[in-house]
């Protein structure tokens, strides 16, 4: 990880792996389980360091999502020694803490990408089933459909 | 009452002003002399249900989460209809400090939702019962007659029977305007003439050809429009702030092309085989799709069930389609005259949702995304179709925000109520 370039994107934690690369490290402050596949491989603090303030990550493949604490702050810059191409750091829109994460990244070098993730769009926003039918007529008439 | 915005759907910001300087629309050559009109452009695509909640939300699509009339469920093949659920933004009359609104015949606004005011719900408008803001007014309106819609199907009695009834549907849309007005001091009011878009989509021909024996019907019909503006602004004083605007522009239709027949002919979309034909019958082998009218979704493995487009597979792949799109042409003329990408042209929190690309018609050519794909080019009795450019921005007096250089719908707030849009975007 040479190059400390910051992406953003938005997605849902039904579909992130749309924005999920090969070598992506996933540090998940969403609180959410996310639908990420087997392959994925995420942060988490590493409770055998005997470390009580949870202050080292290490990598998993098993999805987590982590509570951020300032004292993880202090371990991030030892991410660049990790095997990965790009830290993905998926949190709520609302959230500072995705926000200072990816700033302390990019201060440390370390190329990342900050999710955040929306709700999903399903079938409640849409037009009620029973009208879909008269709506499309609608449509066509109008050249839509 | 602090704001009028008047809505004139579809109408060309070059011809209200030719409509206007010809004495087609005398109220309106007396309006425009008291403002400032410039052209504006539509939403990407130039479709009126993400126009018009750009206009009245002050975003972009990916801020408002209205892409089109159709989109697909998140994480499914299935169609949905875009609704005034689909909405994730508040228009200007649902946000907190907004005072009683006045708003009627908005596209894009049905169901009716609870707010402080009156709305009745504009296109695709079905049941009145559900279009209606707060319920006790439906009396009233089913009592004149009030139409969610014109009847399309008159069509088949032929244009004269059909611009009749866009007449009828104006006069009671104005009628309840009026009556509505009176009951309240409201501080917002917002109307929109629909008929224009129809009228225009089905006559344009007859617009331009001036030897049609309905050019003068299609005048008759704007100078009906202009006599209904006439009367609205007889009833407002000069602290009202008064602007019209309208969703896209118009130009001639020679042609619908259905992009996702050129998708599956050149090898991007496969398709099962169906009797009704639907995004569900898409097998992992597709690699983009498209929705209406220009808008082209790579097939992304996580965001659809069966997707299968890697995201490191995705910058080649739409340089891919970009290249290829640009140099289509049927019956020897282009397709498309502008491919642009959804990441560069959206942003907020639905920019996860936004078309890969979205494809801007060649000149003479509207664009569709129908899963038939029998027919590359379809059969239609619609003349005339949207454009992106020379929608139409109004605003009388000078005590507005500044009009930017390139007017955008999504600007329209911000030029209307400045300090509201600041202190929103600053929240």
């Amino acid at each position: 990880m040479t190059s400390a370039t910051t992406a953003k994107c938005s997605s849902t934690a039904g579909s992130i792996t749309e924005v999920l690369l090969g070598g992506d490290l996933i540090l998940n402050l969403s609180g959410q389980t996310l639908a990420t596949g087997q392959t994925a491989r995420y942060l988490q603090p590493d409770l055998t360091a005997g470390a009580p303030d949870n202050s080292r990550l290490q990598i998993t493949n098993k999805p987590c999502s982590i509570a951020w604490t300032p004292t993880l702050a202090a371990c991030l810059n030892s991410l660049a020694a990790l095997d990965a191409d790009r830290i993905v750091v998926v949190a709520e829109a609302q959230s500072a803490a995705g926000h200072s994460v990816v700033q302390r990244l990019t201060a440390c070098g370390i190329r990342s990408l900050l999710c955040t993730l929306s709700e999903d769009c399903g079938a409640d926003a849409f037009m009620d089933e029973e009208d879909a039918e008269a709506v499309a007529e609608r449509l066509r008439q109008l050249g839509y459909l | 009452m602090d704001l009028l915005l008047l809505g004139i759907d579809g109408l060309p910001r070059w011809m209200w002003q030719q409509l206007a300087d010809s004495g087609v629309m005398p109220h309106s050559r007396e309006l425009l002399q008291s403002g400032t009109l410039v052209p504006m452009q539509s939403s990407l695509p130039e479709v009126s249900s993400a126009a018009w909640a750009s206009i009245v939300t002050g975003l972009n699509p990916g801020g408002h989460n209205v892409f089109g009339f159709t989109d697909l469920m998140d994480g499914s093949y299935s169609l949905g209809f875009t609704s005034s659920r689909t909405f994730r933004a508040k228009p200007f009359w649902m946000r907190p400090a907004s005072r009683p609104s006045l708003i009627i015949n908005v596209p894009q606004t049905y169901p009716a939702q609870p707010f402080n005011g009156m709305l009745v719900s504009g296109f695709v408008a079905l049941d009145l019962k559900r279009a209606v803001h707060p319920p006790d007014q439906l009396q009233w309106l089913e009592s004149i007659d009030y139409a969610v819609d014109a009847d399309m199907s008159l069509l088949q009695q032929g244009k004269p029977r059909f611009v009749q009834e866009l007449r009828r549907v104006m006069t009671a849309r104005c009628q309840a305007l009026h009556h509505h007005w009176d009951r309240e001091p409201w501080q917002q009011i917002m109307f929109v003439f629909t008929g224009t878009d129809r009228l225009n989509h089905y006559l344009w021909e007859d617009f331009e050809d001036l030897s049609s024996p309905l050019h003068q019907t299609f005048l008759d019909y704007y100078h009906e429009v202009d006599r209904q503006i006439g009367a609205i602004l007889q009833r407002l004083d000069d602290r009202t702030l008064l602007a019209v605007v309208s969703d896209h522009g118009f130009a001639r239709q020679r042609r619908s092309i259905n992009v996702n027949c050129l998708l599956a002919e050149a090898g991007y979309l496969h398709l099962k085989p169906s009797a009704r034909p639907s995004y569900s019958d898409m097998i992992p082998e597709t690699r983009a799709f498209a929705m209406d009218p220009g808008r082209i979704y790579l097939h992304r493995q996580g965001r659809y069930p069966g997707g299968s487009v890697q995201p490191e597979q995705a910058e080649e792949l739409l340089q891919e389609l970009e290249r290829y799109l640009l140099q289509l042409s049927v019956a020897g003329c282009p397709v498309v005259s502008q491919v642009l990408r959804g990441a560069h042209i959206y942003s907020g929190p639905f920019a996860h949702r936004v078309p890969d690309l979205v494809a801007l018609p060649a000149t003479d050519v509207a664009l569709s995304g129908r899963m038939n794909l029998q027919e590359l080019i379809e059969p239609t009795l619609i003349n005339g179709r949207h454009t992106h450019e020379e929608s139409t921005f109004f605003v009388r007096g000078t005590q507005h925000g500044v009009i930017p250089e390139r007017m955008r719908v999504e600007d329209v707030l911000q030029v209307l109520q400045p300090e509201v849009q600041s202190l929103r975007k600053a929240a």
